[in-house]
């Protein structure tokens, strides 16, 4: 998922919008063919006026398996390979207008996102300033297969290095927590299960919790591979008495578990110190009921 | 008028007096740097650090509250020491000290280690017996649901007590 803003207004907010599924993945194995396309956030034009689109991974596996950077700027002159920049850009842009684009917590003004709006950035992104176009890359960075099956258990899921660093940015550890973790999506919205859909849990326990989740497109069956990539999500609960809480576990592609306690940092290792791999039989201090485990499907939102 | 001229500077050197003294730690050991921030207009939040899925709870100290924190907060010693990692389950407080909306300092204060960052520098002290953590724990016996308050005083009391 790709949190796309149209670096280009100084007085008025500028516009933002999401690209994910196919329409995101499409442009990510392209930019990982063509890395020249692919500017710093701090190079090319900086100056009023088009500063081209400012494209930001909203999953840590964007990065990982594409090889690109988390934040990156597109078409404001700052590459060699311009065109190409301006051709994704254009791409990205056409996105705006479908009906996913506003709907997701990160975007603030989804109103801005209109036919005119899309035309005009359209307009300015292709008429760049300081497009210099040089010969394609040589050594294109090669395709990665971007989903590793691992067979395990009963189902069929997918499994992110453990990253640790994309969730522990000073700009974003506070924000996010646990399920923001365990679903693979940085909302910087603290999120909770059943927000996004309209159906937060009432109480905490197993059921409450695992309904708001199966409610935002977690699913508590073996997910199909068109829903890739599924998350494997591990759900406990601090029933009390005084300490109420929830708690969610991500497997890495290591074999271990990662997870994010609340606002602090994210890691792999339980109350103990030791390194996770099952978190039924790891020391969660007080989340001492183990619920089930879960993926997080591909439709899934939180918020 | 001379009644005003004293009282005028009274408060201007109580304000300095009440500046923040934060032990910081140098390349040459610890050196003590203070701030021009007058104690009296700052904002003191604390933050139960407890949740992971959940928002922690938080709560404003009052003023006089604020006056008594920074008078223990003064009174302890320094003790170089890594600061202590937070887990799943009841880790400390947390007080944040803002001024206009910006937060000035960050004080952290877990089993006996108090850890304060300001300006991007730290410094830890030494809490012993736990006596200012679970002082700030209850400035928020109004405040914080009853059944986790007496759950942090349990931890509290069964916690170390070094």
């Amino acid at each position: 998922m790709l949190k796309i803003t149209a670096d280009i207004f100084s007085g008025i907010p500028n516009p933002e919008w999401i690209v994910d599924g196919d329409d995101a993945e499409a442009v990510l194995r392209d930019l990982a063919q063509h890395r020249s396309a692919v500017a710093s956030l701090d190079s090319g034009f900086q100056g009023l006026g088009n500063r081209g689109l400012v494209v930001e991974a909203l999953s840590e596996h964007v990065t990982e398996e594409h090889g690109l950077p988390e934040i990156f700027r597109l078409a404001n002159g700052g590459t060699q390979m311009e065109s190409k920049g301006i051709e994704v850009a254009v791409r990205l842009i056409n996105a705006m207008l479908k009906e996913r684009a506003g709907k997701h917590p990160a975007i603030a003004n989804p109103d801005a996102l209109t036919q005119g709006m899309r035309d005009f950035l359209k307009e300015n992104i292709t008429t760049s300033r300081t497009a210099i176009e040089v010969s394609p890359p040589s050594a294109s960075l090669t395709t990665v297969n971007p989903e590793e099956i691992i067979a395990q258990f009963e189902c069929a899921y997918e499994a992110t290095w453990f990253n640790p660093g994309f969730w522990n940015n000073p700009a974003h550890q506070s924000k996010n927590n646990c399920y923001n973790y365990a679903t693979n999506r940085r909302t910087d919205t603290f999120a909770q299960p059943g927000r996004a859909s309209g159906h937060i849990y009432s109480a905490i326990n197993c059921t409450q919790v695992t309904d708001g989740a199966v409610s935002d497109g977690a699913s508590i069956h073996c997910a199909p591979a068109h829903e890739a990539p599924r998350w494997f999500m591990a759900l406990v609960i601090a029933p009390g008495p005084g300490f109420v809480d929830f708690h969610w576990y991500r497997k890495a592609r290591q074999g271990f578990w990662g997870h994010k306690p609340g606002g602090t940092a994210a890691r792999n290792y339980d109350n103990s110190g030791h390194v996770i791999y099952d978190p039924r039989t790891a020391n969660r201090g007080p989340y001492t009921i183990f619920c089930r485990f879960m993926y997080a499907q591909r439709r899934m939102i939180v918020n | 008028m001379l009644r005003n001229f004293l009282a005028k500077n009274l408060l201007r050197s109580a304000a300095i007096l009440c500046g923040f003294l934060l032990a910081v730690a140098g390349e040459g050991g610890l050196v003590y740097a203070q701030t021009n921030e007058p104690r009296a207009r700052m904002i003191l939040r604390v933050e139960l650090l407890a949740y992971s899925g959940r928002e922690n709870p938080s709560w404003q100290l009052t003023e006089s509250e604020s006056k008594r924190f920074f008078a223990i907060v003064d009174s302890l010693p320094k003790q170089p020491t890594a600061p202590v990692e937070e887990s799943l389950g009841y880790s400390g407080i947390r007080v944040f000290c803002s001024d206009d909306g910006h937060h000035k300092s960050i004080i952290t204060i877990f089993n006996t280690i108090v850890t304060i960052q300001q300006n991007k520098k730290s410094a830890e002290l030494r809490d012993h017996g736990r006596k200012l953590e679970e002082w700030t724990v209850k400035t928020g016996r109004t405040k914080l649901d009853p059944e986790l308050y007496r759950y942090v005083l349990m931890e509290l009391a069964s916690g170390s007590q070094n």
